[in-house]
């Protein structure tokens, strides 16, 4: 599976900058992004070529600077994130942290949940609201 | 003062490993007595002993020193004057000498040693689930009205995520796939997690198995975690009015599973044994009988630890003292 690095505050927020915006320079991102943290431009740069040399984003010259756009977009890395944690909590990594309404790593067969399901449909034979009371 | 934390540290360290086995040697034995507790009273038990080599040996340390606490508060005498003076005293005011003994400190420290370093793994392990869980909550959104985070991905995913600060995650997904009443189930059991705490319990006797053997550990926190998984079915069977509806969502959403992946995970983890038992329980509508609902209350156990503390404190003092200077002098 292809490992996708988990990001840093910082870079989520310059991510999710781009994505809102769909492009942009070190300039207009240090406007919208470093300006309220107080951060310089030369930082706002150093994320932009971090996300860059991590595959999430492209730049392209125009003129004299470089202008940046995602490369991935947000549902398809979140998914990829998603995939990370899963591999993570099947391997024991994150479990203690994540309580999963079901078996998110699906070592269950098939066959066992057509069993659970002939189990739950002659219980509702018999009780067909399963109250509790 | 260094006897004293000397004294600390041999008498922590050798009452938590007498702790962890005489609860290993009840575990092992009772282990099959425990399905006929409610799941609540079984998740309330299995918590306490797997906390027991913490709590155990702080409660002994604290009925060993309390003699020289109180009299330090000025709320009785000087206990030590009272001694007959043929062996040290465990006490604050008139501290212990250093024990020579390197055997002694060696091994204690050792000891603490060994805890450290699997503590410090542990926690390195919670900092990179924390990263995980600070990650899904940035990019997801809480909507108006909902008391869960919205992870807009079409993929399934059901979760409570965060130790401290628990949050339920649903993804665009599931509430697509998912009817009304299938996704109150699932809220509600995610609820319940929340209030529980139920990660931080498990973080904590994950934490503490470093005093039992691997697979004791291992044991208990599966037993446990499936514990806490059938107090939030019968809390999410309660809030919907339906065991059989909480049964068939599991079941649901575990169908919907294998659509998001083309290879299953290697497991190493519980949950997948759970499903079942989850299910059956839910189903097994003699269970609801089955289950001890006798007079265990919530507060017995602190309540009868509070009474033998004020009764025994001095006694206890005396037998730890004797057998510690006899042992180690």
């Amino acid at each position: 599976m292809e490992k996708i690095p988990v990001l840093g505050e910082l870079e989520q927020e310059v991510l999710a900058h781009l994505w809102k915006c769909r492009e942009g320079a070190v300039k207009s991102v240090h406007q919208a992004v470093g300006k309220k943290r107080r951060i310089s431009p030369n930082t706002i740069h150093s994320a932009l070529e971090r996300l860059r040399k991590k595959g999430l984003l492209v730049r392209e010259k125009v003129s004299h600077a470089y202008v940046y756009r995602p490369a991935i977009e947000r549902s398809e890395l979140l998914g990829k994130w998603l995939n990370e944690m899963i591999s993570l909590y099947g391997g024991g990594k994150v479990e203690i942290m994540v309580s999963a309404f079901a078996d998110l790593t699906r070592t269950i067969g098939a066959s066992e949940l057509e069993r659970l399901e002939a189990m739950i449909l002659n219980v509702e034979k018999d009780d067909p609201r399963g109250d509790v009371s | 003062m260094p006897g004293i934390f000397q004294s600390m540290l041999v008498i922590f360290s050798v009452a938590s490993l007498l702790t962890a086995v005489a609860v290993q040697l009840f575990y092992l034995g009772a282990r099959c007595c425990f399905t006929y507790l409610s799941p609540v009273r079984r998740a309330r038990l299995l918590f306490l002993l797997g906390s027991a080599p913490l709590a155990v040996p702080l409660l002994l340390l604290m009925l060993v020193f309390i003699p020289s606490i109180l009299t330090w508060a000025g709320l009785v005498p000087d206990h030590c004057l009272a001694h007959d003076d043929h062996h040290g005293h465990l006490c604050f005011i008139h501290p212990p000498a250093f024990i020579r003994n390197p055997w002694v400190t060696v091994i204690a420290l050792l000891l603490v040693a060994i805890v450290v370093l699997r503590w410090i793994r542990g926690f390195a392990e919670a900092y990179q689930a924390r990263t995980w869980s600070r990650l899904f909550q940035r990019n997801s959104h809480r909507a108006p009205g909902r008391c869960y985070r919205l992870v807009d991905v079409d993929r399934v995913l059901a979760c409570s995520i965060g130790m401290f600060r628990p949050e339920i995650l649903i993804s665009r997904g599931l509430e697509d796939r998912l009817s009304t009443e299938e996704l109150e189930v699932v809220i509600a059991h995610e609820r319940a997690h929340v209030e529980r705490r139920d990660a931080l319990k498990l973080f904590i006797v994950k934490m503490l198995g470093v005093f039992f053997l691997p697979q004791v550990s291992k044991a208990l926190l599966s037993d446990l975690a499936l514990a806490g998984e059938q107090v939030c079915d019968q809390q999410a069977s309660r809030e919907t009015g339906s065991s059989i509806r909480v049964a068939k969502t599991i079941v649901k959403v575990q169908k919907l599973l294998p659509e998001q992946s083309e290879d299953p995970l290697p497991a190493v983890h519980f949950s997948h044994v759970h499903i079942v038992q989850r299910v059956t329980s839910l189903l097994d509508q003699r269970s609801r009988g089955r289950f001890y609902h006798g007079m265990l209350p919530k507060y017995l156990l602190p309540g009868a630890t509070m009474l033998f503390l004020l009764v025994y404190y001095e006694p206890i003092h005396h037998y730890v003292e004797d057998l510690y200077f006899a042992l180690f002098q």
